[in-house]
């Protein structure tokens, strides 16, 4: 995911005149946008066991990625696998995915992805998560290709600016908080979505979807008073919430954190 | 100053349109000028609830495309004084309601009208879109069951988004919440959502609470809204409905289930 922000380009385009058109009218502005998008982060190159798994996860929750997917090959780009993109695609989608494009790939993954039609993404949040988790073991050799420069890491000094909402987050709405922390004082309904770079604090019944730590950040937590979710997500490591939880979580304070690679979903006595 | 009002619920068949009738009806019965608007192109319904089918001669399309004048086309209420109907058109197709159009239109009523009912169509595409651009409140008619309350809450959602007042920054649509087909009874048996719990999820002003009865569609049967129906539960739950919503005052009555007495259970009333 990218968060650098563009920006924002204004054109002049002064169109030949033409009897009743505005010369002032544009035809187009540049501007600059931020998205939030899921990324497939490929552990291997091994296409059947890659869709035994989409299939798996699809049949438990078939909304569950119908947006736009990016490809994020940081954990292949060292060891050279070379997905077969094509064959990818295709089997993405008949299970009816849809892959725009790849971030953090070496120079041939890149060559071979722009081949099959997949655009090439900076940044992204394996790029934050290394630069947080692995500064000790820096041994690999930098991507010659990678444009992105090593992303800052957060002074201590400065904090980041939290959001406040005071209403509640609506079915189909979706909240998404760039840098920072998200605070909600009424609530996230059923079908809502509510996605920070940071930690989610829910002063009120939290049934919706909620990720924090977006941009890679495992120390981020999730935080409600009534622990309600449809599906929890710490940096990209996510659960999806079917039946209810045990007594002592379900409907009650709870604090969703990363251990290691594990979501833990907490009481809060 | 003329207020625009919408009826409106996300979910298809809560009691919009039996709502618009009822609740222009009551405006018109407290001497007030009221219109009441169908936006339902191609399923046009308030005609027949309101028992003027037979004299539909135009209709809201041909008004917008010029073919009539608001005059020609509004319906007078043969119920009540004060009250004028525009139908919808029964063949033309939702494109033919324009956002120039409907403005136009409701700008010709603000001159002469002090409430501007408009009754949306299900959904949340085109049609019910253009039934709340416009609106100064809202009423959202919700059933007490799980999918009209999550309908509802989108709907809530959408009026905060995509209203005119919402575009233009200015104050926002006033919500309120109308539960319809109550049963007291199916509450306490727990197969049925209560006040509370809907209150809970949609966070709105209650404007009242219409008891499931079987006047409702007596009443549409015979083309007279069912506030018509004196002394019964709907109708005087419409009456209440209007005097809250007209500033006043009123206990909110058929929520709780009534016990009945020795007599009533010997002589079954």
């Amino acid at each position: 995911m990218s968060h650098k922000e563009l920006p924002s380009i204004s054109l002049d385009i002064s169109p030949p005149s033409v009897a009743g058109r505005s010369r002032s009218a544009k035809a187009y502005e540049i501007k600059g946008y931020l998205f939030s998008m899921l990324a497939m982060c490929l552990k291997h190159a091994d296409l059947p066991a890659i869709e035994q798994q989409l299939k798996k996860e699809l049949d438990a929750l078939p909304d569950f990625l119908s947006e736009p997917l990016v490809l994020d090959l940081s954990d292949i780009a060292s060891s050279d696998g070379m997905p077969d993109f094509a064959a990818l695609l295709g089997m993405m989608r008949r299970l009816g995915l849809e892959a725009v494009g790849v971030c953090n790939a070496n120079e041939a993954q890149q060559a071979a992805a722009r081949e099959a039609g997949l655009q090439l993404l900076q940044g992204g949040a394996a790029a934050n998560r290394r630069a947080i988790s692995d500064k000790a073991k820096d041994q690999e050799k930098p991507r010659p290709s990678a444009a992105t420069p090593a992303p800052p890491t957060v002074p201590a000094a400065s904090k980041p600016a939290t959001r406040i909402i005071g209403v509640p987050v609506r079915t189909g709405q979706r909240i998404f908080v760039s840098d920072g922390d998200l605070t909600l004082l009424a609530g996230v309904n059923p079908g809502a979505e509510v996605l920070a770079a940071g930690s989610i604090h829910v002063y009120g019944a939290l049934r919706g979807r909620a990720l924090a730590g977006v941009q890679g950040d495992t120390n981020a937590r999730i935080f409600t008073l009534r622990m309600e979710a449809e599906l929890v997500s710490i940096a990209g490591c996510f659960r999806v919430i079917e039946d209810d939880l045990s007594p002592e979580l379900q409907g009650k304070a709870a604090q969703i954190y990363l251990d290691g690679e594990r979501l833990v979903i907490a009481p809060i006595k | 100053m003329t207020k625009i009002v919408v009826i409106t619920s996300g979910k298809g068949g809560v009691g919009k349109t039996t709502t618009s009738a009822s609740f222009a009806s009551g405006l018109a019965l407290r001497g007030h000028k009221t219109a009441v608007l169908d936006f339902d192109v191609g399923l046009r319904n308030l005609d027949l609830i309101m028992g003027c089918e037979r004299r539909v001669v135009y209709d809201f399309v041909n008004v917008i495309n010029g073919e009539a004048t608001l005059t020609q086309a509004l319906i007078k209420d043969k119920h009540t004084e004060n009250l004028y109907v525009l139908p919808a058109s029964q063949t033309r197709d939702k494109d033919a309601l324009t956002r120039e159009g409907v403005e136009r239109v409701i700008n010709e009523l603000r001159e002469s009208f002090e409430y501007v009912i408009c009754d949306s169509p299900a959904g949340i595409e085109k049609g019910a879109l253009m039934a709340l651009y416009f609106a100064d409140e809202a009423i959202v008619v919700t059933n007490p069951e799980v999918s009209s309350v999550r309908d509802s809450d989108r709907i809530l959602g959408i009026l905060q988004a995509k209203s005119k007042r919402a575009e233009d920054g200015a104050e926002p649509v006033k919500e309120h919440l109308l539960l319809t087909r109550y049963s007291p009874k199916r509450v306490e048996l727990g197969e049925m959502l209560s006040v509370d719990d809907v209150q809970e999820i949609l966070r709105v002003p209650l404007l009242g609470v219409i008891p499931e009865s079987e006047q409702v569609l007596q009443a549409s049967n015979s083309g007279s809204p069912v506030i018509h129906a004196d002394s019964t539960d709907v109708a005087e739950a419409y009456k209440d409905v209007v005097s809250r919503f007209l500033g006043e005052a009123r206990a909110m009555r058929f929520t709780l289930q009534e016990k009945r007495g020795i007599f009533q259970r010997l002589f079954g009333t």
